[in-house]
């Protein structure tokens, strides 16, 4: 057992690690005359020497290696990738209990999700002869397809509930109030997509489930006054569900809903760093 | 003149800026409606409507036969006949025959249930099933035609 002082806590060590940034274990590592990475032999040297001074690593780091907090904070403003990270972070604001990490919970099950469901698109076609086929050969036959496609489904469902329960804490902490009052609309658009995402997939495997959730799904729709047919007949692509309405979602759950939810989810992520964490106070 | 008055020749107009803008909106507005109208189909290539269920005796008395492509029941009484939809009037699944009441239908759904004459008696439907019209071709085939509805009252007598 050492006797040095540690962090007590699981959040309060990835804090304490959170503030050690790179650049002062650099300085110290240099202090203590400790090798600092894999480029300090005589080869690496060279590489790295070699690396840093081309023309694209230049032009994407134009400023020197960061010495001071000073140029920590002037480099995460002006960089492209570090500028939705915060130059500093409060103590209270990675306490489990504040925020119990749900939104980001919510875009890891988002990566998990984008990631299965294009490979999922290597083996299915939305064609009404081939979607239910396809989805239980990817069940059965396809190597690890049967993890794959439960990775999907279930990261799907998590992610209805993670964002429910992620909007239930932010009212519950009054995290709606000044001055991110545009954030929580913002995640109200979010949930909705989410909520499209959802329903867009459960048409895909096209079995039984699937063929009369939709139904009832848009007979729902087809029962707002006056321009409920209309809005039904838009949402199949003719008077049932058919072909063209499996085309019609499968595009908006593959390529429209998932581009309009990561850029609004990038806007979502970007105001919470300029309001600040709802957790602080 | 001071050095922050604008070079009369670089300037925009009001007019030209207000026109740029509208035209912009214009062409914005146009693509939008654009889009929107390439959404809805103008032409569904689906089963026809008015079509030949075969001669009468091919019905079994007493019963409701189903047929899954034209999403109807034929429901036989001696001489009379009718065809149902066999569309639930709640939110559209296909209704069944119930298995507990001879000539009953019920829905796997929501769980509404229908006489034998297509009447709403239980769960949340709110209409009977819709009747279709039939008729008698030549042959001696009945015909039936979704795209008239009738009363259930309205039974086909051969």
């Amino acid at each position: 057992m050492s006797d040095q002082p540690v962090e007590r806590g699981l959040w309060r060590r990835i804090a304490a690690a959170y503030r050690t940034t790179e650049s002062s274990q650099y300085l110290r590592d240099r202090s203590e005359g400790r090798k600092h990475s894999i480029f300090s032999s005589g080869f690496g040297r060279a590489l790295r020497s070699d690396i840093v001074r081309s023309g694209p690593w230049r032009s994407a780091y134009p400023r020197p290696f960061p010495q001071t907090p000073k140029d920590n904070s002037e480099i995460a403003i002006t960089s492209f990738w570090l500028h939705l990270h915060p130059a500093f972070i409060r103590r209270d604001a990675l306490k489990i209990g504040v925020t119990y990490g749900l939104g980001g919970l919510a875009a890891g099950l988002f990566l998990v999700l984008a990631v299965t469901g294009i490979m999922e698109m290597f083996y299915y076609v939305p064609a009404t002869e081939h979607a239910y086929k396809d989805m239980v050969d990817l069940q059965h036959v396809v190597s690890l397809g049967k993890i794959l496609r439960n990775m999907h489904r279930w990261a799907a469902h998590a992610m209805v509930i993670i964002v429910s329960l992620h909007m239930l804490r932010v009212f519950l902490q009054k995290g709606y109030r000044a001055p991110r009052q545009l954030n929580w609309v913002v995640g109200v658009i979010l949930l909705c997509l989410t909520m499209g995402l959802s329903f867009t997939g459960y048409l895909l495997p096209w079995d039984q489930l699937a063929l009369w959730a939709v139904t009832v799904g848009t007979n729902m729709a087809g029962s707002i006054p006056f321009i409920g047919d209309k809005v039904r007949f838009i949402l199949l692509g003719g008077p049932s569900v058919d072909q063209a309405t499996l085309s019609r979602f499968y595009v908006l759950h593959v390529v429209v809903l998932p581009l309009v939810i990561s850029m609004i989810m990038v806007y979502h992520f970007w105001r919470v760093r300029k309001d600040g964490f709802s957790g602080g106070k | 003149m001071s050095q922050f008055e604008p070079n009369q020749e670089e300037v925009t107009s009001r007019r030209l800026f207000l026109g740029g803008v509208f035209a912009f909106l214009a062409s914005v507005a146009l693509i939008a409606l654009g889009s929107f109208r390439f959404l809805v189909p103008n032409v569904i290539y689906g089963k026809n409507q008015r079509f030949k269920i075969g001669v009468p005796k091919d019905f079994p008395d007493k019963q409701a036969t189903y047929l899954p492509e034209q999403q109807i029941f034929i429901v036989r009484d001696g001489e009379t006949f009718m065809a149902l939809s066999s569309v639930c009037t709640h939110l559209g699944c296909a209704v069944r025959t119930d298995p507990d009441k001879q000539g009953f239908f019920f829905c796997p759904c929501h769980g509404s249930k229908f006489k034998p004459d297509g009447t709403n008696y239980a769960g949340p439907a709110p209409k009977p099933l819709s009747a279709y019209e039939i008729s008698m071709n030549n042959q001696g085939e009945l015909v039936v035609d979704k795209r008239v509805q009738i009363s259930p009252k309205e039974k086909y007598h051969i």
